[in-house]
């Protein structure tokens, strides 16, 4: 034992401070190593805050978008008007008595979509035919046709902007890289064959293991098709006097930006982007206090022709005050200071009993919010080019526009409504591989507001949604 | 600079645990990128040299690793019960003990190492290469046992 112990002995003193030069090219081999890193550092910067800059760029894009909205709106309401009455005192075959055909050949017109429409894109459509002809038969089938696809096409566009300028961002950094790549051919010629090939060889080692390593971020963007509706509850006093039967939902579209950083072996964490809209409109029942109350006075039972169904019918009873009519709804009161000219207001002559407003379309009331989430993604399955996600988290809701719409027309915004919300998401992501850094995205999530987004102790309003985020992911 | 103060150091634990030269040069080479790349980790807890070692080894472990599958195993029980003279091994130069501890095969050439240079245990020893303590122990003997037989053939009497 004692003879093995002095060897180990012997042998770790003559070992210990034992020293080889190594060979000249290995220095080199590590100083080009190190440039190689650092080459790829920069371009995971230049990539992230290309990633940045397109949040931002989506961010004042969709401001602009908002807000150009809701200018528009009454400008061209007034264009159409006008260029529509020259219209009819133009072409000799229509006359102002005839009532339904007016409305279809100018509903027809308008059946070309427009250049410059508006993300809501309704308004313009609508006045035109409503203006004009105080008894028409609401056309409904033209006009919802276009409402979707002038939708889906305005929120592509940022989409759109947003994959170019990412691809953008791209090409330059790989241009970067073939600039440096000529730089080195000085130093080649110094080195031996041999010397050559063993860094050759080492690097492309090297660059093989570290390739499986450094995929941690993820950014993308694409849109929500989805379905919107709401959680309520009212105190007494304020149901009274609402037409607050539980809606259904309405179909929504939303989009944005993701970005995903990798934490984990199968957790990344996700922020990003989002506009989203939340809205509803109230399905009428005639039991509905508001409604039966003047059934006496409403005009649409006295005479003229009557609704098939009732979706096309708004009543609720209001207060006047000067000239703001207020409303109390789901969402919370309406104020009203737009209204459409064939609405029609009937006051019982009992005292304390409100007024009805009667409208022959539908009242949507429409938040739009921009959406900061913060979720944890948890990779829960994975095959070859498919990997599903479970998704949960936070989002920061900011109300980015509150307008109430009878039928196409913004008549009001929805008092009361606090600007920043909490919601809550759940979701599973599915991804399916297109290429080495390309993702194709179908996730389909739930998001429900934690808080009430209306302000008012005796209103709880709580939207949620179910959307399916349909988009790509690059990756990198 | 550091690569030049340090590099002749640790080129020789390199080649300890490797079995020529060239493996031992492309240990080295990896194991001064993830001292670069890793410089602003080192917590000062010890000397750098040792930190720097211990970047060494493990790189050479790793290559050990990835190479497992490639070695048969010797029949070694002839050199066991070998003893050899303090004078003769103390005579040896570096190098040439160098060399014979790089003709060991790898797992044996492991386990010398971590136990005679790095001062392992025989436990710690079995974390790294994924064997137990007593395989560890019984390894050890061998890799001496071998080491004492080529140097009596080579250097004795």
């Amino acid at each position: 034992m004692k003879e093995e112990i002095n060897i180990d002995k012997l042998i770790r003193d003559k070992l210990e401070g034992f020293a080889v030069e190594p060979p000249e090219h290995l220095w080199e081999g590590i100083r080009d190593r190190m440039e190689e890193k650092r080459r790829k550092r920069r371009i995971v910067y230049f990539s992230w805050a290309a990633a940045a800059a397109v949040i931002v760029l989506a961010c004042f894009a969709g401001w602009h978008l908002y807000n150009t909205t809701n200018i528009i709106v009454p400008d061209l309401a007034q264009k159409q008007e006008r260029s529509e009455q020259q219209q009819l005192s133009e072409t000799g075959e229509i006359s102002g008595s005839e009532t339904g055909n007016i409305a279809e050949v100018i509903a027809s017109k308008e059946v070309q979509p427009q250049k410059n429409s508006t993300f809501d894109g309704w308004s313009r459509k609508e006045t035109s035919v409503f203006e004009n002809q105080k008894h028409a038969k609401p056309i409904t089938s033209n006009n919802v046709f276009l409402k979707t696809t002038e939708v889906s096409r305005i929120s592509h566009l940022p989409v759109n902007c947003i994959k170019a300028s990412l691809l953008k961002g791209l090409k330059v950094s790989l241009a970067e890289c073939r600039i440096d790549a000529n730089n080195k051919e000085k130093f080649d010629d110094v080195l031996s064959d041999k010397d050559k090939k063993l860094i050759a060889a080492n690097i492309l080692k090297y660059g093989a293991k570290k390739k499986k390593k450094n995929a941690s971020w993820i950014v993308g963007a694409g849109v929500s098709p989805g379905y919107a509706a709401h959680t309520s509850s009212y105190s007494s006093e304020y149901k009274k006097d609402a037409n607050t039967s539980m809606s259904g939902g309405v179909k929504n579209l939303g989009g944005g930006i993701s970005v995903q950083y990798k934490t984990g072996k199968k957790i990344r964490i996700e922020s990003g982007i989002y506009y989203a809209q939340n809205s509803q409109s109230p399905q009428y029942s005639a039991g509905s206090d508001a409604y039966a109350s003047c059934a006496v006075a409403s005009p649409f039972r006295s005479g003229a022709e009557e609704q098939d169904d009732n979706s096309g019918v708004y009543a609720n009873s209001v207060d006047i005050q000067g000239s703001v009519i207020t409303a109390n709804s789901n969402a919370g009161v309406i104020r009203m200071t737009n209204i459409p000219s064939e609405a029609e207001v009937a006051t019982s002559l009992a005292k304390d009993s409100k007024a009805t407003l009667f409208s022959s379309d539908e009242l949507r009331q429409v938040f739009g919010f921009v959406e900061i989430p913060f979720c944890m993604r948890y990779r829960v399955w994975e095959k070859k080019k498919v990997g599903v996600d479970f998704i949960g988290g936070v989002n920061a809701g900011i109300i980015v526009s509150n307008n109430v719409y009878l039928g196409g027309k913004t008549v009001g915004t929805t008092e009361d409504i606090s600007t920043l919300n909490v919601s809550g998401t759940l979701g599973f992501g599915v991804n399916y591989r297109l290429g080495k850094h390309f993702l194709l995205a179908m996730e389909p999530r739930f998001n429900y507001y934690l808080n009430s987004i209306n302000t008012r102790d005796d209103i709880t309003y709580k939207p949620y949604r179910i959307g399916v985020f349909t988009g790509f992911y690059y990756e990198f | 600079m550091l690569y030049r103060l340090f590099a002749p150091k640790m080129f020789a634990v390199c080649l300890r645990y490797s079995k020529n030269k060239s493996e031992a040069e492309d240990n080295l080479q990896e194991g001064f990128i993830r001292v670069f790349s890793n410089i602003k980790k080192f917590r000062h807890e010890g000397s750098f040299e040792g930190w720097m070692k211990r970047i060494m080894t493990n790189v050479s472990l790793e290559k050990y690793r990835e190479g497992l599958a490639m070695y048969s195993a010797e029949d070694l029980s002839y050199y066991e019960n070998q003893y050899v003279s303090e004078d003769i091994l103390a005579g040896i130069a570096a190098q040439d003990l160098l060399v014979l501890i790089q003709e060991l095969s790898p797992r044996y050439r492991m386990v010398f190492n971590l136990y005679v240079m790095e001062g392992l245990s025989h436990e710690e020893i079995g974390k790294k290469l994924n064997i137990s303590a007593g395989t560890s122990k019984s390894n050890l003997a061998r890799a001496r046992g071998v080491l004492q037989e080529k140097v009596m053939k080579l250097y004795g009497k």
